[in-house]
């Protein structure tokens, strides 16, 4: 099945280029010629120009994806990760006054012994953008948002995130997953800040068992093979507030969260998971530094639930921080590097008050990160790698991927979720038996 | 003997002197007529990026400029359309001179505002065969510039870079009209002296008194792939203030200046 599913992308990939090929060996014009064909309606689609003149807008595509583990994983009957039909369209309206703005995504999940299989909808935008008066900007309804400075690490971004997406291989977008909120943003000459309420706690989409397995401290294993971690929604409220400000290039923010733990990391006494609730206090700079950019970030984690570190069943508070350099090496060469850290408060109460202090993380967590881009071929085609490594926990994620855009209609990634770990129970170890491989074809329009 | 060695000598001087002041002179009317005409402006832009096999792929953007300076520091904020993947992308740069630039890049679907680290200036503009200093204008100080010759119509200039290991050209040829300033044609010759990239202006028109390029064509005849690049509509001094270039337009695009005018 696995390698059936294979054969049938990369033929189809195939035939895509083979096509492009024909077309072009039946078009005798010669490109280096200015001819006036070239600049000929025909050409360019005479619509071409009325896109910017219409209110209404849409785009969208159709994408097949495909997934598979590298191993077995024994919890599971099938080891296919990722397998669906996704159609994507946005609609936008644009009036004087205000912008409308939808988007979702119907797909077909077709994992096998999946709980979730079936045709599936997901609602990503349903929202109006307007201004009140000349410094206040509204976007009120459905909505992403995204925040602060690390590269796929988040310390003051408490929006919600969908990381089954993210370790099966779908597209970067979607690790952000949408929320019902009103947001205001205002703009002053001394700072500007923004506001971001949701009225109704937007929790992570997180590892549930489902898709892949993880480790549970109670069951000293991992478990998976199936929804196993199904916490009751919170009823709480998030508000998360932003302070900025750009002096000529200094990027200056401060931040404060109120809300909830976005994974269910806290345990009722019934053994029923939950999202804690949690304060979040941080502050950001980015700047060019050298032929570079330097970005560095800090937040603390205000654990609600457990202030003196002694409820094992609640994360005690934390500080998180993060150092990043990024800059061109060589002409379309990239490379990022961060060093994160997460040093928990009362390490010693944790311990102390722990069943299992052996699974407990080290009072501080190293992460670096490595990021490289290289894009060739006029940037249709992108190498990346993105490499988290802890030293403390002696795991890491590998994330290599290649993207080939044949054109703007067709584009082919292929790509994986590499896990490495000493010991099953630290943040990326536990994932090893999830490392997989993926592909997938999208034809946009 | 002495004399006569001082006034040859200063004579020289002299002779050199009036030699530079046009070629300073050209290049600087070329610089302002092809990237600060006016205060501000705004376009609809589209191009047809063709490869060396023919196939073609779509652009298509508005681009609005402000000068902080005349001939200095300038602002540019860049709104896509097409394709579908790009669009509603927003690309805001505030330009430098002497130093790099300041540059964001907005990705809608992430809600994401992505400062951008410096990257090397003579690389594919959003994968055309423009390079993003075409777009944006290569700072004048940065080459050796030398009048060859002139007709009744056009100057004829020879540009060698100051740094040769900054740029993948060894000279670039200019051929400005004399009558607007605008670089009709630009060659770029590498080490051997052979042309391998060409940037011609196809179509010009007077719009409120500058003359503007409409069309215009870079090709690459390593590959035998070119890119077109159509204007539509621009117009000049409509009196945007700086705030249409700050970050808040990454997330709210200033619909009002992205209409045309």
């Amino acid at each position: 099945m696995k390698s059936l599913a294979f054969s049938l992308l990369l033929l189809f990939t195939l035939s895509v280029v083979a096509q492009s090929a024909d077309d072009l060996a039946n078009d005798d014009r010669s490109g280096d010629e200015l001819s006036s064909d070239a600049w000929g309606d025909d050409e360019w689609g005479d619509s071409q120009w009325d896109v910017v003149d219409s209110p209404w807008s849409h785009a969208g595509f159709i994408e097949w994806a495909q997934g598979e583990r590298l191993q077995s994983d024994d919890l599971f009957g099938d080891q296919t990760t990722l397998s669906e039909m996704r159609w994507h369209h946005q609609f936008d309206y644009s009036h004087d006054q205000f912008k409308f703005n939808w988007s979702h995504d119907v797909w077909f999940d077709s994992v096998p012994d999946s709980d979730t299989a079936g045709l599936l909808f997901d609602l990503r935008e349903l929202n109006f953008q307007f201004s009140l008066g000349q410094k206040t900007d509204v976007v009120l309804g459905r909505q992403i948002s995204t925040w602060g400075t690390g590269d796929l690490l988040f310390i003051n971004d408490l929006f919600p995130k969908d990381w089954v997406s993210f370790f099966s291989g779908r597209d970067d977008t979607y690790l952000k997953a949408p929320a019902d909120a009103l947001r205001i943003s205002h703009y002053q000459a001394w700072a500007n800040w923004d506001l971001v309420i949701t009225p109704r706690a937007e929790p992570d989409r997180f590892i549930n068992g489902e898709r892949f397995a993880l480790f549970s401290p109670t069951a000293q294993s991992l478990v998976g093979g199936g929804e196993i971690i199904n916490p009751k929604n919170s009823n709480e409220a998030e508000y998360a507030l932003r302070l900025f400000k750009n002096l000529n290039g200094h990027q200056l923010a401060l931040y404060a969260y109120h809300g909830i733990e976005k994974s269910p990391v806290g345990i009722h006494a019934n053994n029923q998971p939950y999202h804690p609730r949690k304060n979040v206090w941080g502050a950001s700079y980015q700047n060019t530094f050298g032929k570079g950019l330097l970005k560095a970030e800090i937040g603390y984690h205000k654990s609600l639930e457990d202030r003196r570190g002694s409820n094992p069943a609640v994360p005690n508070s934390e500080w998180r921080a993060l150092l990043g350099y990024e800059r061109e090496l060589y002409k379309k060469l990239n490379w990022g590097a961060q060093y994160y850290l997460e040093h928990t408060t009362d390490h010693s109460q944790l311990l102390a008050q722990s069943p299992t202090p052996q699974f407990e993380p080290e009072q501080n967590r190293h992460v670096v990160t490595n990021r490289l881009t290289y894009q060739a071929m006029q940037d249709k085609l992108t190498w990346s790698l993105f490499v988290f490594y802890s030293p403390t926990d002696q795991d890491s994620y590998w994330r290599p991927s290649v993207n080939y855009r044949h054109n703007d209609q067709w584009q082919f990634t292929f790509g994986g979720n590499l896990f490495t770990g000493l010991e099953i129970h630290t943040f990326f170890g536990q994932f090893e038996e999830a490392s997989n491989l993926y592909a997938r074809i999208r034809w946009q329009f | 003997m002495k004399t006569l060695l001082l006034m040859l000598l200063g004579l020289l001087g002299w002779a050199s002197a009036q030699a530079e002041l046009p070629v300073a002179d050209i290049i600087e009317q070329a610089n302002q007529a092809s990237f600060y005409a006016g205060d501000d402006g705004r376009s609809e832009a589209r191009m047809i990026i063709v490869d060396s096999k023919g196939n073609k792929q779509l652009r298509q953007f508005v681009i609005l400029r402000r000068d902080v300076a005349d001939g200095g520091e300038q602002n540019f904020l860049v709104v896509f359309s097409r394709p579908s993947d790009v669009k509603d992308t927003v690309f805001l740069v505030h330009k430098k001179v002497g130093q790099d630039d300041d540059r964001w890049l907005y990705l809608p679907a992430l809600d994401l505002e992505k400062r951008i680290a410096a990257s090397d200036n003579r690389t594919s503009f959003v994968g055309s065969d423009f390079f993003y200093e075409d777009v944006s204008g290569r700072d004048p100080a940065a080459d050796d510039h030398k009048l060859e010759h002139q007709d009744e119509a056009y100057y004829y200039l020879k540009s060698t870079p100051k740094d040769a290991t900054a740029v993948e050209f060894n000279h670039y040829t200019m051929k400005i009209d004399q009558q607007t300033f605008l670089p009709m044609l630009i060659e770029y010759h590498n080490a051997k002296g052979e042309i391998y990239r060409r940037v011609e202006v196809v179509a010009v028109e007077e719009v409120q008194g500058h003359p503007t390029v409409m069309k215009s064509k870079v090709s690459n005849l390593n590959t035998g792939g070119y890119t077109l690049l159509e204007f539509r509509r621009p117009s000049y001094d409509l009196g945007m203030d700086e705030s249409v270039f700050s970050l808040r337009s990454l997330r709210q695009p200033p619909r009002h200046w992205l209409q045309a005018q």
